[in-house]
């Protein structure tokens, strides 16, 4: 039965962030008058780096049951950690929690146990950056997450595979179906590479997560996306069915228009492989 | 009397020092004590092993702790976990980890005597018979198995390997996050006769104890034969590497029951304790 490997220091994991940064990212979520998409997915990525941190963390220190890449696409292609791990292709989970570029000081609202909310200060750990600049350049960001898989899965045949989230808003410079082909061809012995899909749109169209059809999509490129997602693997089926996803058999790792508590959570579930001891 | 022999091997492809259950022997061999630390907690060790510890040096009895008394016992080693955390050196990402608490499975064993007079002989002389009884009190999947002659006459608080979940209730380090504590704690008991074991295991132990008993085989023949560390080390290497036993912490403790004529002339048996290297 693939995808059931522990997660240990022995055998890591690996993630990779494909993050859309073309001009059209700089629109607002769903077409409306908020928040930007590029900040939005930003902050998407900055929590679930400092979930993963929390996650990995045992005592006073880290285990490095992870290594993570983050690749933006836009005017450039590259790797897109800010601060000291600039240029970072593939950090380890460690690195990643003792160097954040910069510790915002952020209020977050919480229940005050009297049915309204408070204003809670919190320390806010960043490590990527929002920026909105350029074409989508998509071929090209699976191309390099191909490189980096390709030697990391000879390296770690062991492991549970990798998964690659790419975030995008708009539709790609050039078609993408080989070159995600050719990224989820890359394997271990537990199974092959995870590629998941979150469309960002700014049509206003309802969340659809984890779909087991291109029925309801909108455009082409949501159903080219749907198309070039991987199958959902059985127990990330049953952890998003646990999260309260309604998650068919033939379900695929895609999610369009998700919104940002929904993207968090869809990006949780993707990076908990369920199986970390 | 009592006499025990304990065993533990740490994870596969971990230190010693990432051992994470925790065990403990009165001196006089009557109470005994059990505890599986959670990996996703923090210093879930050391809160495993004051659970242990305040089991065997106290004389409460298991019914005191079903009957609603656990939280009361466990107020005091709470503060002490607490006290025993350097919070102020703490990273940022050990800091929200820590504060949720320590996790851990717990199983509490008295083995009790009671003295039952018979009448008066034609001599005028009263003999007593001792009855032993053992009483367990058990929170989450860590079990005991009484044996007698290789047959198994009762596991508690798992019967069958099914029982076997993912996501045991624990006892918490967090006194807040105990409040379903009475509902997860169960207490059995049983009578001893001269030869009996008491076996206590961590959950991947006993779910292949439990898995071979379902097969008609008698495991506890194996377990009885171990002599010395380097035997058991050997035996639970070839259970992982047949894929027979779920790769985790390892904690064994047998105690058998000698009656009374077969102390005439011993020295108190010291507990052995079988250490990995």
């Amino acid at each position: 039965m693939p995808y059931i490997a522990e997660v240990s220091r022995k055998n890591p994991s690996c993630f990779i962030f494909l993050i859309d940064r073309s001009g059209s990212m700089s629109e607002a979520i769903g077409g409306g008058a908020g928040k930007r998409k590029a900040d939005g997915v930003a902050d998407a990525i900055n929590r679930l780096l400092q979930n993963l941190c929390i996650k990995c963390s045992k005592g006073e220190e880290i285990r490095n049951y992870y290594e993570v890449g983050v690749i933006g696409y836009g005017s450039v292609v590259g790797p897109a950690f800010s601060g000291s791990l600039q240029g970072r292709s593939l950090v380890t989970i460690s690195e990643i929690a003792n160097a954040p570029a910069r510790i915002e000081d952020r209020v977050k609202k919480v229940d005050d146990g009297a049915g309204g909310l408070a204003e809670q200060r919190v320390k806010f750990q960043v490590w990527f950056d929002p920026m909105a600049d350029g074409g989508t350049p998509m071929a090209e960001a699976l191309s390099q997450a191909h490189a980096l898989l390709a030697e990391w899965t000879k390296q770690h045949q062991s492991s549970y595979p990798p998964i690659v989230i790419n975030i995008s808003d708009g539709e790609a410079n050039t078609p993408v179906s080989v070159e995600a082909a050719a990224l989820t061809r890359l394997s271990t012995t537990d199974g092959n590479v995870l590629l998941l899909n979150c469309h960002i749109s700014a049509y206003d169209g309802a969340p659809i997560l984890f779909p087991d059809s291109v029925a309801g999509l909108p455009d082409d490129f949501a159903r080219m996306l749907f198309e070039i997602s991987s199958p959902l693997p059985d127990n990330l089926k049953a952890a998003a069915r646990s999260e309260g996803f309604n998650v068919g058999e033939n379900a695929k790792g895609f999610a369009f228009n998700a919104e940002l508590a929904g993207l968090i959570r869809f990006l949780d579930i993707g990076t908990r492989p369920g199986n970390l001891r | 009397m009592f006499v025990s022999c304990t065993y533990w091997l740490q994870k596969a492809g971990n230190r010693p020092d990432d051992y994470e259950d925790a065990y403990a022997v009165s001196p006089n061999g009557d109470r005994l004590a059990i505890a599986d630390g959670a990996t996703e907690t923090s210093f879930a060790a050391e809160w495993a092993r004051k659970l242990v510890q305040e089991w065997v040096i106290s004389s409460i009895p298991s019914l005191d702790l079903a009957a609603d008394g656990l939280g009361q016992w466990m107020q005091a080693l709470q503060v002490a976990w607490s006290d025993g955390v350097n919070w102020d050196a703490l990273p940022w990402y050990a800091v929200d980890k820590a504060a949720a608490g320590a996790f851990s499975t717990f199983l509490g064993v008295e083995l009790i005597r009671d003295e039952l007079a018979e009448p008066a002989n034609v001599h005028g002389q009263v003999h007593t018979n001792e009855l032993v009884r053992w009483r367990a009190v058990a929170v989450g999947d860590s079990c005991l198995f009484h044996i007698r002659n290789g047959c198994m006459l009762r596991a508690f608080p798992i019967e069958c390997y099914e029982q076997f979940g993912n996501c045991p209730y624990l006892l918490s380090s967090i006194p807040a996050s105990n409040s379903e504590m009475a509902r997860y704690t169960h207490v059995a008991d049983g009578a001893l006769s001269a030869g009996d074991q008491i076996v206590l295991a961590t959950d991947a132990l006993a779910a292949w104890l439990l898995q071979a008993h379902g097969r008609g085989e008698k495991p506890w023949v194996s377990l009885s034969a171990l002599k010395e560390i380097g035997e058991f080390v050997s035996f639970i290497d070839e259970l992982r590497d047949t894929g027979q036993l779920r790769n985790d912490d390892v904690t064994l403790v047998i105690s058998e029951y000698r009656a009374k004529s077969e102390d005439d002339g011993l020295e108190n048996v010291p507990v052995q304790t079988g250490r990995s290297t």
